[in-house]
């Protein structure tokens, strides 16, 4: 078995496609990082709560601005944020997810508080390090492309050059020829977001103030450590993009066609969101339907801190997908294992 | 008796009702090399297929080196090289990797040694480390039968491996065949081109429409002086050359115009002639006649053709 699983690796890497798609990450990355230090250094003009703009007070260039009141006042300091933000949860005592909102949001500034550090914001025209990590450079949908595009071509690439008739007369059990590209593509998945959480630091290290990765990286986080929120969601991440690229295996199994799997494998990531909001309305009505594959695909949710619908715990929906990773995979081996392997 | 290596029986293959192969029989023996000949469509590739496990069989069974394909696949399908049509490779690997590819998969302990034994058998030495698509086709036909013979198979199984051969590319292909077969590979080849399928194979069944219409050994009987052949002798006087036949006691197997045919032992064809010029037969040519596999086997699709 290892002898098939290096093989396969051996494919993988020395194929052009493979460093392409780490020049890809490395170069969104970059691409990310650029915007959004160009979109931070502009002046947005600071609106109260009908929408009027108001003159804010003219700052000193770089002093950060942690929010404002309801007459458009900013914060620059921290002590007075927390202040603010103690006199806001009780106006809204009864508010129950206000609340929530706000004690998030105060267990942040008060982290940064105890540790004695000025928070980098927005505000300020950049943000730090922490929090360029703690959100992956926004890279996880475009890692999930990637490791679908690889799973899609593992094998449907052996069809479409011929190469599979090598493969399926050499003395290993189908099941086990597909096992080995299934454990490749694993393994890929695994590298791709190792790889991705190192070029995200490197690359935000080079843009952006460094500060401790142990400070919390969003004030949407609370007060979790920048470096726990990036592997938070790195790792629900990967959860994802194993059923993604199980699901392209699959495709690519079937139809045999690269063009198609990967085609259908990146029109489920995009088609997921969409399909998640129909999902949502009717969760209520249907609650079996949070079972469904779409919904459980939001579990990177859990690392953001947003509900997921249908109020499932992260243990329930990490076991859905499993399932689902599982039965896909008995699927596409039962269809591999039948498969006339037709004249070309 | 020889041994024999592979034995298939009863292969049918069913698509929706109709039968591409059906009731295929087929044993190698053990150093035999077997060509399998059929005009394009006639199911070769399909019987192949069917040995080789790509395909599932709709009835048969397949045994190589006595395990059955179907009960222990790896064990009967470790002892089988293989070409199937084309040679396929990984085109952005060198043909070096490829076979290390292939060397990993055998279940056998091959050394680069052998390896580069194997590349420079079939002349690949300078090539070996260029990505297999800056390869001829012929590059990749000798790359296809490095693959197949590594791990020193006892069936090596060819489809079409002739196609893009050139002469010499032949020749050499054909002696490798017969040294592989004589070391005691027991060798299936299938083909269209007759000819170089006469110079190769021990044995021959014809396919046609699915079916197994001949099967013929084509082991040269020895000619010896004393043995009776057919020959054919030219001329317009066939009255006269009819009588002097009739009187030297030979009997005539064919007459077709200013052709007739006899048989005769062979070291009598000598005097023969003599006796004929004697008699002032004008002889315009005279020819043994042999009949071609190639003969027997358009006359078999011509046949075909008509039904």
């Amino acid at each position: 078995m290892m002898h098939l699983i290096k093989n396969e690796w051996r494919k993988l890497t020395l194929k052009r496609s493979f460093i392409v798609y780490l020049i890809t990450i490395v170069a969104l990355l970059t691409f990310v990082a650029f915007m959004t230090q160009l979109t931070n250094d502009l002046d947005t003009p600071v609106q109260n709560q009908e929408g009027e703009i108001v003159e804010s007070e003219s700052l000193p260039k770089n002093t950060p601005i942690y929010g404002h009141n309801q007459e458009g006042k900013p914060f620059t300091t921290v002590d007075s944020t927390i202040d603010y933000l103690n006199e806001q949860k009780e106006n809204f005592a009864e508010n129950e997810d206000a609340l929530k909102q706000i004690n998030t949001q105060l267990d942040y500034f008060e982290a940064y508080q105890k540790a004695d550090v000025t928070p980098i914001t927005k505000g300020n025209g950049t943000v730090s390090l922490g929090a360029f990590f703690s959100s992956i450079g926004d890279m996880s949908m475009i890692v999930n492309f990637l490791a679908v595009i690889a799973a899609s071509i593992i094998m449907a690439a052996e069809f479409g050059d011929g190469t599979i008739k090598l493969l399926l007369t050499r003395p290993y059990k189908r099941s086990q020829i597909l096992l080995s590209k299934y454990m490749t593509v694993i393994l890929l998945s695994v590298l791709l977001t190792a790889f991705t959480l190192v070029a995200t630091l490197i690359v935000g290290a080079i843009f952006f103030p460094i500060q401790s990765l142990m400070l919390p990286g969003q004030v949407s986080l609370g007060a979790t450590p920048a470096l726990i929120s990036a592997f938070q969601l790195a790792g629900t991440n990967l959860l994802a993009m194993l059923t993604y690229v199980t699901i392209s295996l699959m495709i690519s199994s079937i139809f045999r066609s690269q063009a198609m799997a990967v085609g259908l494998g990146v029109g489920m990531i995009f088609s997921g969101s969409l399909v998640n909001m129909f999902i949502a309305d009717m969760i209520p009505k249907y609650p079996i339907l949070k079972w469904t594959i779409f919904n459980l695909l939001d579990i990177n949710n859990f690392a953001t801190n947003n509900p997921i619908a249908g109020d499932l715990s992260f243990v329930q929906v990490a076991i859905g997908l499993l399932v689902y990773i599982i039965i896909i995979y008995l699927v596409t081996n039962f269809i591999f294992k039948k498969r006339d392997v037709a004249l070309t | 008796m020889t041994e024999i290596i592979l034995e298939a029986k009863h292969l049918t293959k069913t698509m929706k009702t109709t039968n591409i192969v059906e009731d295929c029989t087929i044993s190698v023996a053990k150093g035999e090399i077997l060509g399998l000949l059929g005009p394009n469509g006639a199911g070769k590739t399909t019987i192949i297929r069917m040995i080789t496990g790509l395909i599932s069989k709709s009835q048969g069974e397949v045994w190589i080196n006595g395990y059955d394909l179907d009960q222990s696949f790896e064990k009967a399908i470790g002892h089988v090289g293989a070409i199937i049509e084309n040679p396929e490779f990984y085109k952005y690997l060198s043909g070096w990797e490829n076979l290390k590819q292939f060397a990993r998969m055998s279940r056998k302990n091959i050394t680069d040694d052998d390896l580069n034994k194997m590349v420079e058998m079939v002349h690949l030495t300078d090539a070996i480390h260029h990505k297999v698509k800056t390869y001829s086709l012929g590059m990749r036909q000798r790359l296809g039968i490095a693959q197949a013979l590594m791990h020193e198979p006892t069936l090596l199984i060819l489809d079409e491996p002739l196609n893009g051969l050139d002469p010499e590319g032949m020749r050499d292909f054909r002696q490798l065949m017969r040294d592989v077969a004589d070391k005691g590979t027991a060798i299936l080849i299938s083909s269209h081109l007759l000819s170089e399928m006469e110079m190769i194979a021990d044995r021959v069944v014809i396919i046609e429409k699915g079916k197994l219409t001949h099967n013929e050994t084509l082991k040269k009987e020895e000619v010896t002086a004393s043995s009776m052949i057919e020959f054919t002798i030219e001329t317009q006087e066939q009255a006269a050359l009819q009588a002097e036949i009739v009187r030297l006691g030979l009997s005539v197997t064919k007459t077709d115009g200013d052709f007739l045919t006899v048989e005769i032992k062979r070291d009598s064809i000598p005097d023969v002639i003599a006796i004929l010029v004697r008699a002032g037969i004008p002889i315009y040519s005279a020819t043994p006649l042999t009949t071609t596999l190639e003969d027997r086997f358009l006359s078999l699709t011509n046949q075909g053709g008509q039904y």
